[in-house]
């Protein structure tokens, strides 16, 4: 089959080079080497996708008081923790999320407080040092939650062991209970990564849930190598982030067609009677035009009978106390 | 129009870096040496400053306090700023004209030749004043462009550099300072008046630029981007005096069609500037839109643009204003109730 000693050759090194990959670790991102999974086995396809899955679902058999929908409001609070863990302190760059403390987030509290709406608050533990009086607005609402999302924002899959993720993780929680007042019971990975050690980490530290996967648009229990963890799963999407589109690397699309999208997401899991997970951030969505679609689609939401608007948490407690609904 | 939207991309990434640069040294400095472990070079440095560096990281420049007045002139609900930032060939001319293709140009040429008077005949229709950011370059190409901005009499002229020089790149206070001055010194020529306000390059500001722009007098700068109404820029925890008329990428023209620019409608664009408005109209502050004649002067953003200044104009209480009227006026009620 192999017609010269030059394909043989290549042929050898390529095995050995794909020997030498599947003796580091099948699961491993990044790697150079071109679809390094061609070559693995269907035991290593299995445990390539293993570590954190999709368990049951649970969607409970009726939300509280018979509504038909759960509706999660959540806002991932990013100032400008991101840019200083990669040391970008370029001072219009971070003029752009500082805009986020100063002008989205007293705009979003607004709107929620006229339509007396909870909502879950994701915080880098950072961008409350560096904005303390912002933070206790939410605090006073007394409606709210606060839950974790890292300590400054750092890229989790580029730490280098499980001990520096560890002791950031600890410090973010220790950082927030104290401004909070008691212990975050939400996890959402900054930017929605999770390392080969987060999973480990987030039941070491007791957390109730987490929301940064998506394999399914309702509740979940995630499961770990096989073994269920105990942890609910409140998973997001891209389609539901507002970031993707409303960024400046997103080319700042009509937020008009945005919030349609989101609609008929809405519309769709009113039908099916499960949940909307929207994530939305101050510095993005706190912009006139766009919060102005945002209520437009709070508006509409609320003009449907049967719809709960619910923290993460609330949704948590409740599906896990509830027996969830025959599929 | 890709060039000048790739231009502020590298801007951006080049600001990153030489900061990163720059702060890394100073952090470097302030801290016990990192260890070297398996990481080698910190790839997130951040990770690892104390709650003190990391204030210090973001002090050099911050929003102050808020400058909204109590009411705007005549009991207006909300000031409008109309302004256009003239770019047109500079950029491409700072970076040494390196591309070969000749026809790469003419697209900015077309701000002078056929954007701005368009634009000129539809803000003396309505009787609208407007800012013109010019780079001296810019003007020194089409000396009519000012000529013709002049002649109505109701328009200021403002700085946006010698050249549209990426000052955080140029990282040389001497030269940022003596190509600021040189700007000055030309308009102030041109014009007959001395500027007074500044809108950086790509709005990129360099750990120099607010520094200069005290230094040579002027009333505010326009690069900014914490708030959507006018404040006092604060360095290092000292409030500098000048007034920042903040911007935003949500209301420039150029992210949205640049030639990756994603939305094909100016239609819905110019509705997001309208939402942006009533907004603005609700809450009694401010709205600040820049545009680009070689952008927004083509034909079918034209027409938005018209219909966008008639919605606005078709509002009572409107105050439409130069920036440095606005900075002029938030300045004089600031300073009643201090």
């Amino acid at each position: 089959m192999l017609r010269t000693p030059l394909a043989l050759g290549a042929a050898l090194s390529l095995v050995a080079g794909a020997a030498a990959l599947l003796a580091q670790q099948p699961a491993q991102p990044g790697a150079r080497s071109p679809q390094p999974g061609l070559h693995w086995t269907e035991q290593q396809l299995k445990d390539a996708v293993a570590p954190v899955r999709v368990g049951r679902r649970l969607t409970p058999k009726s939300w509280p008081n018979g509504a038909k929908v759960a509706v999660c409001l959540t806002f991932d609070v990013d100032y400008e923790a991101s840019d200083l863990a990669n040391g970008n302190t370029a001072p219009v760059a971070l003029s752009q999320r500082e805009y986020g403390a100063k002008a989205g987030l007293p705009r979003i509290l607004r709107l929620l407080d006229e339509h007396k709406i909870p909502a879950s608050f994701y915080f880098a533990a950072v961008n409350v040092m560096l904005h303390p009086e912002e933070f206790q607005e939410i605090l006073k609402r007394g409606r709210h939650e606060v839950g974790v999302h890292g300590w400054i924002h750092e890229n989790i899959t580029a730490l280098q062991s499980e001990e520096e993720e560890r002791q950031l993780l600890n410090k973010a929680i220790d950082y927030l209970t104290k401004a909070y007042g008691k212990r975050p019971v939400g996890y959402r990975s900054p930017a929605w990564a999770f390392s080969p050690w987060t999973m480990k980490l987030i039941r070491e530290a007791g957390f109730l849930y987490d929301s940064s996967m998506m394999g399914l648009d309702e509740p979940y229990e995630l499961v770990a190598n096989g073994q269920p963890t105990g942890i609910v799963e409140l998973p997001v999407e891209w389609i539901l982030d507002d970031a993707p589109y409303l960024q400046r690397t997103g080319s700042l699309p009509s937020p008009e067609l945005i919030f349609k999208t989101y609609r008929d997401e809405f519309d769709i899991a009113y039908r099916e009677g499960t949940m909307l997970m929207l994530t939305n951030h101050p510095y993005i969505t706190g912009h006139r035009s766009r919060i102005s679609e945002y209520e437009k689609l709070v508006v509409y939401m609320k003009s449907k009978p049967g719809v709960w608007f619910a923290t993460a948490e609330q949704v948590v407690n409740y599906v896990k106390q509830q027996p969830a609904r025959s599929h | 129009m890709k060039n000048m939207q790739s231009l502020r991309r590298t801007l951006m990434v080049v600001a990153g870096v030489a900061l990163v640069g720059a702060v890394t040294l100073a952090v470097a400095r302030a801290q016990p040496p990192a260890p070297q472990g398996e990481r080698g070079p910190a790839a997130l440095p951040g990770i690892n400053w104390s709650e003190q560096q990391l204030k210090q990281a973001v002090a050099p420049l911050r929003a102050g306090r808020k400058l909204t007045p109590k009411s705007w002139p005549n009991g207006a609900k909300v000031a409008v700023c109309v302004t256009f930032d003239i770019d047109n060939e500079s950029p491409a001319l700072a970076r040494g004209n390196v591309n070969p293709d000749l026809s790469a140009m003419s697209d900015t040429e077309f701000g002078a030749t056929e954007g701005l008077p368009r634009i000129l005949r539809i803000l003396d229709q309505r009787s609208i004043p407007a800012s013109f950011y010019i780079p001296a370059v810019s003007n020194i190409l089409a000396p009519e462009m000012v000529t013709s901005i002049m002649k109505s009499g109701r328009h200021e002229i403002a700085l946006h550099g010698w050249i549209h020089e990426p000052v955080v790149t140029l990282n040389n206070a001497a030269e940022e300072e003596r190509l600021l001055k040189q700007a000055i010194d030309y308009f102030t020529k041109v014009a007959g008046k001395k500027p007074v306000g500044s809108r950086t390059g790509g709005w990129a500001i360099s750990p120099y630029t607010i520094g200069i722009e005290q230094k040579l007098g002027l009333l505010y700068d326009s690069s900014m981007m914490a708030m959507d109404q006018p404040y006092e820029l604060v360095a290092n925890g000292k409030p500098t005096g000048l007034v920042e008329l903040p911007v935003t990428w949500v209301q420039d023209d150029a992210p949205y069609f640049g030639r990756q620019g994603a939305l094909p409608s100016p239609e819905l664009i110019f509705n997001v500037y309208r939402d942006e408005f009533d907004m603005a109209y609700q809450e009694g502050t401010m709205v600040m839109l820049t545009f680009h004649p070689h952008v927004s002067g083509r034909r079918s953003r034209a027409v938005h643009l018209a219909k966008l200044l008639d919605y606005m104009k078709g509002k009572p209480g409107v105050w439409f204003a130069t920036a440095e009227q606005i900075a002029n006026y938030v300045k004089q009620q600031a300073a009643k109730t201090h």
